[in-house]
């Protein structure tokens, strides 16, 4: 024992800016992930509707995978904007009196200062995007659709009898993703609601996929810096492209029912 | 050599105390020559305002020469203004041209309140130094040079980190005002010396706490700080600050 006085451990973190910025950066790391999983999972909409509703029907079909993963980005997400508006707080609170004349930034970008607004922008869009294709409350019409599989040729088919479905064994029933999917882009408004979303999106990433490395001290030296910049901007548009993708593949009648 | 003089309007920071309002105030200085400093510049501002029976403008320095951390000011919108690693006291106003006009004031955040003018309270980075900033030696006969080997690269990252002369350039520039450039190159300079092994866990925990005291805030990877610094700190600084932190959350040394 060399330090006589010695601060606590996890008390120090959790209230200190230090600790704020690493529940930031993993939280981050999480989400991050999800998006490109999420993305690349939503490129089988590309392949027709068969292979996307088998796809839809696997993740339903294992619920503690599902579920597992609900709760790890449920808890991920909340940490994340609770961290981000306590050092939002804090940081306004530690420039009380703002500079008279405007400053000139030499390095620093928009993405970077206005991680809030595209954050909060795309936490709004991330309640509708649940509300719209995970719970299906905004536009049930295009929600409530289903396939049974007809036994005998092992086929899919499009079946909107509800007394019907409610009778048949939930293994003869699945989502007709695909169709929910093409309907509510097919809708201008929505679409555009979701580029909108998307391109935020690419901002926020832009600077937080580099920023999260560098917390977590993986940017050592101006080059590794400048390649974490690099990095970040690439999975910001490699995401956002793939997003972008499927309101427009709609609207642009590529994909289509 | 030639001696170019120049008319310029100068717009100051000007506040008579820490809680009296300020405001920008407009003075036109005639006669600037080009081989001034800048803070020489405010010195015939300052001498002139004498003379009229006015307040001179209340500033900070001391060496002059770029080393003490002493100068501290936002010209148009820049800590110690437009020139990299350049302190406002090694400015010189052949930077500028006849007509120009230049915005000053002081640094802006609540751990650096105003005293007066261009003046700020900057004690509050003494107390994150004196919180842990230091390594404890009982003295006794002077070492010999070089006794303790010490690696070329630690020595250069070392030598790199102890340049900080804690002027604050790095809080005022930060949207944040976050002070953990300095806070990393304090922590940074020990951390790669033998000396600072021993103290190491606990220095980084208390200058933390003690820079979240004083209500500096957080770094968000804007990296304007070692753009402003006078001294150009590496940003690294600041990871190496995330990682002593995080490394003393877990270790027991």
């Amino acid at each position: 024992m060399t330090d006589a006085k010695r601060p606590g451990r996890l008390s120090t973190l959790a209230r200190s800016t230090i600790g704020a910025k690493i529940v930031m950066a993993t939280t981050g790391v999480i989400l991050v992930g999800f998006l490109v999983v999420h993305m690349l999972g939503n490129l089988q909409v590309y392949l027709g509707p068969d292979t996307m509703n088998h796809y839809a029907q696997t993740l339903k079909g294992t619920p503690a995978l599902l579920w597992g993963a609900r709760s790890v980005l449920l808890v991920g997400l909340v940490l994340h904007v609770l961290a981000a508006i306590r050092l939002k707080g804090l940081n306004n609170a530690a420039r009380p009196q703002e500079y008279a004349v405007g400053r000139r930034y030499r390095v620093t970008s928009s993405a970077a200062r206005f991680m809030l607004l595209s954050g909060l922008v795309v936490l709004a869009f991330i309640v509708y995007h649940l509300l719209h294709f995970t719970v299906g409350v905004t536009n049930p019409a295009d929600f409530n659709l289903h396939e049974v599989l007809d036994v005998a040729s092992q086929t899919w088919v499009r079946n909107d009898n509800e007394q019907l479905l409610a009778k048949l064994p939930a293994e003869l029933v699945r989502h007709d993703v695909y169709s929910m999917f093409v309907r509510g882009f097919q809708n201008p408004l929505i679409a555009g609601t979701y580029i909108v979303a998307q391109l935020l999106l690419a901002m926020h990433l832009s600077h937080a996929v580099a920023s999260m490395l560098h917390t977590l001290g993986l940017s050592k030296g101006a080059a590794a810096r400048e390649r974490n910049i690099n990095i970040g901007r690439a999975i910001a548009a490699v995401v956002v492209l793939g997003n972008l993708s499927f309101p427009i593949a709609v609207q642009a009648g590529l994909l289509h029912l | 050599m030639s001696n170019t003089t120049m008319t310029l309007t100068l717009q100051i920071w000007r506040q008579r105390s820490a809680n009296t309002p300020g405001s920008m105030q407009t003075y036109k200085l005639e006669g600037v020559n080009e081989h001034m400093s800048f803070l020489e510049m405010l010195d015939v501002l300052n001498a002139k305002l004498t003379k009229e029976g006015q307040d001179p403008v209340a500033f900070d320095h001391d060496c002059r020469e770029g080393i003490c951390g002493s100068c501290s000011m936002v010209i148009d919108g820049r800590p110690h203004g437009p020139r990299k690693g350049t302190t406002a006291c090694q400015l010189h106003m052949r930077t500028y041209k006849d007509g120009d006009t230049i915005t000053i004031e002081p640094w802006r955040a609540k751990a650096f309140p105003v005293i007066k003018d261009l003046v700020v309270d900057r004690n509050s980075l003494d107390r994150i130094v004196a919180s842990g900033g230091f390594v404890s030696v009982n003295t006794g006969v002077t070492v010999d040079a070089n006794a303790t080997p010490i690696g070329k690269k630690n020595a250069d990252e070392a030598m790199d980190y102890a340049a900080c002369i804690g002027c604050g350039a790095c809080v005022a520039a930060c949207p944040n005002a976050s002070a953990m450039l300095f806070t990393g190159a304090k922590v940074g300079h020990l951390v790669k010396l033998p000396q600072g092994q021993v103290e190491r866990r606990g220095r980084v925990l208390r200058m933390v706490e003690q820079m979240d005291l004083e209500g500096f805030g957080a770094c968000t990877n804007h990296r304007e700080c070692s753009e402003a610094c006078p001294k150009e700190i590496s940003f690294d600084a600041i990871e190496l600050l995330n990682l002593e932190y995080m490394r003393a959350q877990v270790t027991n040394d």
